[in-house]
């Protein structure tokens, strides 16, 4: 599959190391300059240095070829907006992005473009209460 | 009309105090209290501490029930999801977003946002006033890639038929004021001296223009 990725956070990082090494094609892009410096270079992924949120970056960095797109960055605005230009390419790849405030959720859907969407601070949470019960 | 405004900057302030002047109901949001200082002392509508396109803040400022919704905050991104909260979920009939990057402001139009560009209607205001003083424009429509212009017939084309000056897609005479009456040309009517000529122009026409009425 060609997956492009948004933002090379934590999340934006480890999903591209491991989806290149699963052999598919991947490319991350990030516009942060010093970040992208820093990113380890591998097979089967292409690093793009440049703002996600910009339809020129996103056509360059491959989009209308891309299976899935993965809007990951840490901003829910910019990831809902990568949502919103991925569906209006005429190839409709998937969309799968991260909620930053829980707050936000509701926006995550459908008609916003979104096919899934996991929030780690929610997730993250949940598990950690878990933890507090048991030791109760 | 009620109007819920997003970004409590510059043009938000001002924004505000000219709808809540012309008797709107307005209610202003921003993230941060200070800037409704900017506001003054007359502004009486309401103001809403709080993230932009977050739903309660929305609620709060009274979007259920709003004609219009209009985000001016500094943050492209942030204009362009609060315009589509607004019209895909609480369906406001009248939504517009100021985003400063012409590139991006072209694909969100896609997203059928109305949005304005200051950035490229100020970059096409200046130039016209460094390159073309003489003309007197009375209206820039869209990001001022068209311009109906004011200009008085001068000797130089009196008596050219109207539709002689008008190049498809480029330029059209739209009205002409002669002795205080104005009216629509039709084909083959003969411009005179004096004639007050309202012409709709592509802004980059605007040479072509000059040169035909004799500038």
């Amino acid at each position: 599959m060609r997956i492009l990725i948004i933002g090379a956070g934590k999340v934006g990082i480890n999903l591209a190391m491991k989806m290149a090494e699963k052999k598919h094609k991947v490319s991350l892009v990030e516009k942060n300059e010093s970040i992208c410096d820093k990113i380890e270079r591998t097979d089967n992924l292409d690093i793009i240095c440049g703002d996600g949120c910009d339809p020129l970056i996103l056509e360059l960095a491959g989009i209308k070829a891309a299976d899935v797109v993965a809007s990951v960055t840490g901003d829910d605005e910019d990831n809902l907006v990568i949502a919103q230009l991925a569906k209006l390419q005429p190839n409709r790849p998937r969309v799968v992005s991260i909620i930053n405030n829980p707050k936000n959720e509701w926006l995550y859907r459908k008609n916003w473009g979104v096919d899934a969407a996991e929030s780690p601070a929610s997730i993250v949470a949940r598990l950690i209460e878990e933890d507090i019960d048991k030791k109760i | 009309m009620q109007i819920v405004i997003m970004g409590c900057g510059r043009v938000g302030s001002q924004l505000a105090n000219l709808l809540f002047m012309e008797g709107h109901k307005v209610s202003i949001i921003d993230l941060d209290i200070k800037s409704f200082e900017r506001l003054g002392k007359n502004f009486k509508g309401d103001k809403i501490v709080g993230f932009g396109y977050d739903r309660e803040v929305l609620i709060k400022a009274g979007i259920e029930k709003a004609d219009a919704f209009a985000s001016v905050s500094p943050g492209d991104n942030r204009n362009i999801i609060g315009a589509l909260v607004a019209s895909r979920e609480f369906k406001v009939p009248i939504v517009v977003a100021r985003i400063y990057d012409p590139v991006r402001a072209i694909a969100y139009n896609k997203l059928g946002i109305v949005t304005i560009s200051p950035t490229k209607w100020g970059a096409n205001k200046i130039k016209e006033l460094i390159c073309h003083q003489d003309i007197n424009t009375q209206l820039s429509l869209g990001n001022g890639e068209v311009e109906i212009i004011e200009v008085e017939a001068s000797y130089g084309i009196s008596g050219y038929k109207s539709d002689k000056i008008n190049v498809p897609g480029e330029i059209m005479v739209i009205s002409i004021t002669r002795l205080g009456k104005s009216f629509i040309p039709v084909v083959g009517t003969v411009i005179n001296e004096g004639d007050l000529l309202h012409i709709a122009v592509a802004s980059t026409a605007i040479p072509q223009l000059k040169r035909i009425l004799g500038f």
